[in-house]
């Protein structure tokens, strides 16, 4: 008897837990307290982030929630973040979204494709919106970025900077998304120097610095005096080998040059925060519409420091102002499709 | 092949095992008094994060460790607890220790730091790699053991003092009755609880130094759930080298020279996913060969607690 009781109470704090999570599940809101989520169901729109992995997985996933915070305080929009504590939870925590009414809904990266692709269907009059991947519906709207234009750039400037032409690149993991990274900085590496070697090395995993840090090593003491990151968080551990051994490296996404000007020398820019901005910002004002946008280096979604931005940090003599000027004018030929940069995931 | 097996491999191997021996030990003593430690890998994160905070609030690395020394030992009496007054699943609360200390840093990253990811800031500085005066003079030997952090030393300190520690001294005759025996030990009068609290407070500043290894020894920052399983291959290292100190030294080697060398086999057109794989195929392949019966007993012991 005593069993069926306790059995009872379990079922009914599982019960109540179930209820508490659903509602709970938004760690990082900060407009949304008690009190204003109810009144401003009745006032301003509401927008739920609901990212894919852990936000501090990924420096993409800070600048959508930066882009987009920012654009909510500007349009009177309420935001709450929902993070996913790995990427299987992605349709739960969808579903709990369209559940709590919120207005549109935004998400990002491949893993949720599928996901979101399931849960618009089931729910064509909910607003839905993707960054850095591509869902066709007629409730969603997609952003893909074109990264490969700005790896292409990124490799030339390896190969025309480097001085053992031999370059490095240490890649998260060895898969079709980051294709997008290595293809083209190969392609970009190979047209403008046709000695120039490529070491790739992976890390196995987006949060490693420890072995991302031994893999940079080993590609210096193979000869690479450039090695490229382009493995999220694991990227600190290639710029501590940089420094340390005073070899030069590229980091990804955001300007990564300040941290160390000496060493990395360069920064591939992914602007998701504008993307994630222009989306919030134009659902506040009224003018949201579902379509699928691509963001290259012509739009300015992609780039590189010093060639489509400019840097806090100074140039470093690495790469020197020639091969800065080089690079423009491959930028203007890769806008104007004078240089094709093959798209790795279409063939 | 001359890039797959030169001298920098080896020095690369004792870097890469430092941390697994650490926690390694740490296991072993717990299996030792017949406690089968899960939560190493979360004990050893505490003291990476707990090891960057305390260096970057006294900017003294010896305070730093002593720092994460302590405050692992603090964290690992809850499993103390837990294991030895409440008589809980050992399994349960080592894994539930583990999500813990997951969440702790994270959450005390954000806060306390007001970063995602991970915490870096280069000027900070790492723990200093010493060259052994005499040592780094002779030709190979030289280029093996010189230039490692205080802590890998310390690491191969430790295995030789366990070793004896075990060997000749009561205490550790002791250690080794409670885990063979529980009711007898106690029955000889022997403090069975203080012993077993001993052994994983001894295990939770080991893992600390493993931890401290990994943040302030090989890269200086902390990123999120930066042990990346370590803590678990350490375990493995444990039940591989039968809970004997130079056991688990030998089996901790083993996974730091997998790990090294599949790092190299990367560079040699090997595909990635099949070099990645090699460590753990090897502890497979090895617990096949080796059976390890105090892992059993620590299990056996346990199977009285359904909670």
């Amino acid at each position: 008897m005593k069993k069926t009781w306790w059995l009872l109470a379990m079922g009914i704090f599982m019960l109540l837990f179930a209820v508490a999570c659903g509602g709970a599940d938004e760690p990082e809101s900060e407009s949304n307290e008690e009190g204003s989520e109810e009144e401003a169901s009745e006032e301003s729109k509401s927008v739920a982030i609901v990212l894919t992995d852990q936000i501090g997985v990924n420096p993409f996933f800070e600048q959508i929630v930066t882009g987009a915070e920012k654009a909510a305080e500007e349009t009177n929009v309420d935001i709450s973040v929902i993070e996913s504590s790995d990427p299987s939870e992605v349709t739960q925590n969808l579903e709990v979204a369209v559940a709590e009414g919120y207005d549109l809904i935004l998400t990002a990266t491949f893993d949720a494709v599928d996901p979101l692709t399931a849960i618009a269907e089931k729910n064509p009059e909910q607003q839905f919106a993707i960054i850095d991947a591509v869902v066709d519906l007629p409730n969603v709207k997609s952003a893909e970025f074109r990264e490969y234009e700005a790896s292409y750039l990124l490799g030339a400037a390896a190969g025309l900077a480097t001085e053992t032409d031999t370059v490095g690149m240490v890649a998260a993991m060895d898969i079709a998304l980051l294709d997008k990274y290595i293809v083209g900085f190969e392609q970009g590496l190979a047209s403008v120097n046709e000695d120039a070697e490529m070491l790739v090395n992976y890390v196995g995993s987006f949060a490693d610095p420890t072995k991302a840090k031994e893999l940079a090593l080993l590609q210096n003491s193979n000869g690479a005096d450039f090695v490229a990151a382009a493995a999220a968080v694991s990227d600190l551990g290639v710029f501590e080998a940089a420094s340390e051994e005073g070899f030069y490296a590229s980091g990804q996404d955001i300007d990564q040059t300040v941290k160390d000007p000496e060493h990395i020398v360069l920064s591939q820019l992914k602007n998701t925060d504008v993307v994630a901005y222009d989306f919030v910002a134009s659902f506040g004002n009224g003018e949201f519409e579902t379509d699928n946008q691509s963001f290259g280096l012509e739009e300015g979604g992609v780039g590189l420091t010093f060639v489509t931005a400019d840097s806090e940090s100074p140039l470093n003599e690495f790469i020197g102002q020639d091969v800065i000027d080089q690079l423009i004018e491959i930028k203007d030929k890769i806008i104007s499709g004078e240089i094709t940069v093959d798209n790795p995931l279409e063939n | 092949m001359e890039s797959l097996f030169d001298l920098s491999l080896i020095n690369s191997t004792l870097r890469m095992m430092a941390p697994l021996l650490l926690a390694g030990l740490g296991g072993a003593i717990c299996a030792r008094v017949g406690i089968f430690n899960v939560g190493l890998d979360g004990l050893m994160l505490m003291g990476a994060f707990l090891g960057i905070a305390a260096n970057v609030l006294f900017e003294n690395l010896i305070l730093a460790t002593l720092f994460a020394v302590i405050g692992t030992a603090i964290f690992s009496l809850i499993l103390g607890y837990l294991i030895i007054n409440l008589q809980a699943n050992m399994i349960v609360v080592g894994i539930a220790l583990n999500f813990l200390s997951i969440g702790i840093t994270t959450f005390t990253l954000r806060t306390m730091f007001d970063v995602k990811g991970a915490y870096y800031d280069n000027e900070m500085a790492g723990l200093p790699v010493i060259h052994i005066p005499i040592i780094r003079e002779i030709p190979i030997i030289g280029n093996i053991f010189s230039g490692q952090t205080p802590i890998v030393y310390l690491g191969i300190l430790i295995t030789i003092l366990l070793f004896f520690f075990f060997r000749s001294t009561v205490l550790g005759s002791r250690y080794d009755a409670v885990g063979i025996n529980l009711t007898a030990a106690k029955s000889q009068g022997i403090k069975v609880k203080a012993i077993q609290y001993q052994a994983i407070i001894i295990s939770a500043v080991l893992c600390a130094l493993g931890g401290v290894q990994l943040s302030l020894g090989q890269v200086t920052m902390f990123s999120e759930n930066m042990t990346a399983g370590r803590g678990f291959i350490a375990l493995v290292a444990t039940m591989l080298g039968q809970s004997n100190p130079f056991g688990v030294f030998l089996s901790s080697g083993l996974f730091g020279f997998t790990e090294a060398i599949s790092i190299r086999m990367q560079s040699m057109n090997i595909p990635t996913n099949f070099t990645l794989m090699l460590p753990y195929v090897i502890t497979i392949v090895a617990m096949f060969i080796f059976k390890d019966k105090t892992q059993l007993n620590a299990l056996k012991n346990n199977t009285g607690s359904t909670r």
